[in-house]
Order: structure tokens, then sequence, then C-alpha cells
């Protein structure tokens, strides 16, 4: 069985005592006619792109926190490029998904600012749409991709493949049989790393 | 019994059972709304290759997918074929600095990065802001539609099954199907709460 639920992935897996540091990320997107003119290029404010901010922003916050500061205002970069249809796509934002209702929803408002900072002309263009998804997320920047050949043999904890050795064995042949192994070192991703 | 049964109708669940249905595993894929209705749906569709290094090779390896993907696929599926250069703009003196986290990785990956004065910048990209100060032209970067990438995926991976059949209420093959539990509208399934 492979999970690839995004960040429902954890409620999923939960049930069944697997647990996984998967958060959801909210991100917002503008869609925009312009007025004029184009863009020649997928075009990124440099300053939006500062790792600790990125790894730090998506951070389940302490208590602590929401009760001295608020809840954690959204990270807003300007992303910007042509879309096939002639409208502009306009990003970037990232908050941590602590409620089913954006938590901030003057993000687009921001992003688009951010947007006519880097692209002045676009403050003449349409908006046409707005919305908004759930990356799914964790604590590092790799993503979680677990290697079922290798636990079903019970070379680690038997957590994927069941308990029963023959069903591991079983599910390892199958794979085997298959040719499926990983084409690059699957070690990054493990899905359990995060655990203490 | 499928080989496999995968939960999540997203891209990552859409190109594990195309590779696994050209590996020639029967596979199932689950999904409880629509193909790519979450983030996969959602996002701006920017192929460009990750910072961290230990996702370069599998990113590396995704490209020539996508590409053949579209190409073959029984609907529109928009995605440059050359790419077509992404442009880190700074604004001010401060960006220079913090532009270098993502200009070193682009750097460890052989990407080629061209450094742009201002008057530089402004002929290479004319709508940026005339108060910018540098920039990097970096030889990458994709649009795609991820949402239609996500649907061509698994439509490609249902074609490789030998035979194909349905059964109530969703799209099933005996090698490759889809499930979609229907009933959830987008705007629920986003609203539900991890």
């Amino acid at each position: 069985v492979i999970v690839a639920a995004g960040p429902w992935s954890t409620s999923l897996l939960d049930p069944i005592g697997i647990r996984l540091a998967i958060t959801g990320a909210r991100g917002w997107i503008v869609r925009v006619r312009p007025a004029s003119g184009t863009l020649r290029h997928m075009v990124e404010h440099a300053g939006w792109r500062v790792a600790p901010e990125r790894l730090a922003d998506v951070a389940r916050p302490s208590a602590g926190s929401v009760a001295e500061a608020g809840m954690p205002e959204a990270v807003v970069g300007a992303v910007l490029h042509l879309h096939a249809d002639g409208t502009v796509l306009v990003g970037s934002s990232r908050q941590p998904w602590l409620t089913p209702e954006p938590e901030e929803p003057s993000v687009p408002q921001q992003m688009l600012r951010a947007g006519i900072r880097l692209a002045p002309s676009l403050a003449d263009a349409t908006v046409t749409s707005t919305w908004w998804g759930l990356r799914p997320m964790n604590a590092g920047r790799a993503s979680v991709r677990g290697n079922g050949a290798r636990r079903a043999r019970g070379r680690d904890r038997p957590r994927i493949g069941g308990r029963d050795p023959g069903r591991r064995h079983r599910t390892a042949r199958n794979l085997d049989r298959h040719g499926w192994s990983p084409a690059f070192d699957a070690a990054p991703f493990d899905p359990f790393r995060f655990a203490g | 019994v499928p080989d496999v049964a995968i939960v999540g109708g997203g891209i990552i669940g859409a190109a594990c059972a195309y590779e696994l249905s050209r590996a020639g595993a029967s596979v199932t894929l689950i999904e409880r709304d629509e193909l790519a209705a979450g983030a996969s749906g959602r996002n701006q569709g920017w192929f460009v290759l990750p910072e961290d290094p230990a996702l370069e090779r599998m990113a590396r390896a995704t490209l020539p997918t996508y590409l053949e993907i579209a190409a073959s696929a029984t609907l529109p599926v928009w995605i440059d074929r050359e790419p077509v250069g992404h442009l880190l703009v700074a604004l001010d003196d401060e960006d220079v600095p913090r532009s270098q986290v993502a200009l070193e990785a682009a750097e460890a990956q052989g990407v080629r990065i061209r450094p742009l004065d201002a008057a530089e910048l402004r002929e290479v990209e004319p709508a940026v802001s005339p108060d910018a100060v540098a920039g990097w032209l970096l030889d990458q970067g994709h649009r795609l539609d991820p949402a239609a990438l996500t649907v061509a995926l698994a439509l490609a991976a249902k074609r490789r099954a030998p035979t194909s059949g349905t059964t109530s209420g969703c799209a099933r093959s005996s090698t490759t199907g889809t499930r979609s539990a229907r009933g959830h509208g987008r705007r629920t399934r986003a609203r539900r709460h991890p």
C-alpha cells in the first residue's frame, strides 16, 4: 500500500500506529489578466528564497507563541509566470495549516503588493480569481518516502508489510517480481527519520 | 487484490500508479474526491530543480516522464518543452546575499547562471521593476499545468492495463484501476483538517 495523501496521510496512518511528521502549509495563488505586456521568464523575488524562513514558517507554533503574538502570519513572496492562456499566476505564500478556514484571508492582497513591487505593470491587470491549497510539508526539506521492499524484508522495523513475516516476504517477492526498486538512494526520505 | 493499492490521487499517487503499471504491477488508485483535488491541482505549476541535493536525482528523472506523458496524453497538457528561464530578482541590496542559498544550490546542480546588472535585467525582462538592482537568470524552469498532468499520468497508467472494466461507482481494470469516491466536493475536502 502506498499512501500518497499529502497532509491527510497523517490521519490515515495514525490509527494503525504509523506516525508521520507531516503537516499542511496553506498557500494562495492569484490569477490576473495583464492589460499589456508579458513576462518572458519565471520571475521570482530573490528575497523570498531564504532557507531558514522557508523551513520555520511551516512549523506548528507553540501555545506560548500564539498567546503572545497571535496566530502565525503567512510568509509572502513574489513568484510570477505567464500562463498559456495569457494570464499571469501570482504566488507565493506559506502558512501553517491550523484551522479549516484561511488563517489570514488578506494574503492575496499581500501577494499582489509583492507582485506589483516586482513587476509594476501588474497594477493595471484585472484580477480574475484566487484560490488556496494545502501543501504537504515536514520539518525537513526532503519529502517523505518509505521503502516498502526493504521494510518488508524485515531489515527495519516491520511497520510496512504488516507484522506477519510471511506476508512481508510475499510483499517483497511481489515487488521484486515487478522489478521495482528505487532509482536513487531512498534513505534521505525515510518517513520515520523524525522519530526521536 | 492488486499488487499495489495507492491511496491518494495527487501527482505523487498518479505517478506511482504510472511507474508501477509500467513495470507490470497491478495497481488500484484510490481517491476520495477527484484527481488533483488537493495541492496537485492548486499549485503554480513550476518545474525547477529543488534546492535539496537529495531530491535532485529524482527531479531530473521526473522531467522526461512529464514531457513524455504530455506528448502522448489524451487530454491537453501544457508544459514547456524547453526551459523558459528562471529569473531571480534582487529588488534592493539586502536581497543580494539572501539569494545565495538558491544560487549555490543551482550551481551545485550544474545549472548555468547568468548574473545580470540592473540594465541587463531590464533588457532580459522589461516588466521587472526599474528599482531592481540585480538579477540572475538560471537556465532551467518549465511551466506546466499540474492538474492536467496528474490526470494524464493516471490515465496513462490505466491505458497500460491489458483489460479494463468497470464496477459500480468506480472505474477499474484488472491491472490498473482508479477508484474515486465521489460525494465530497472540492471545498469540503479542502476544509477537512488532518
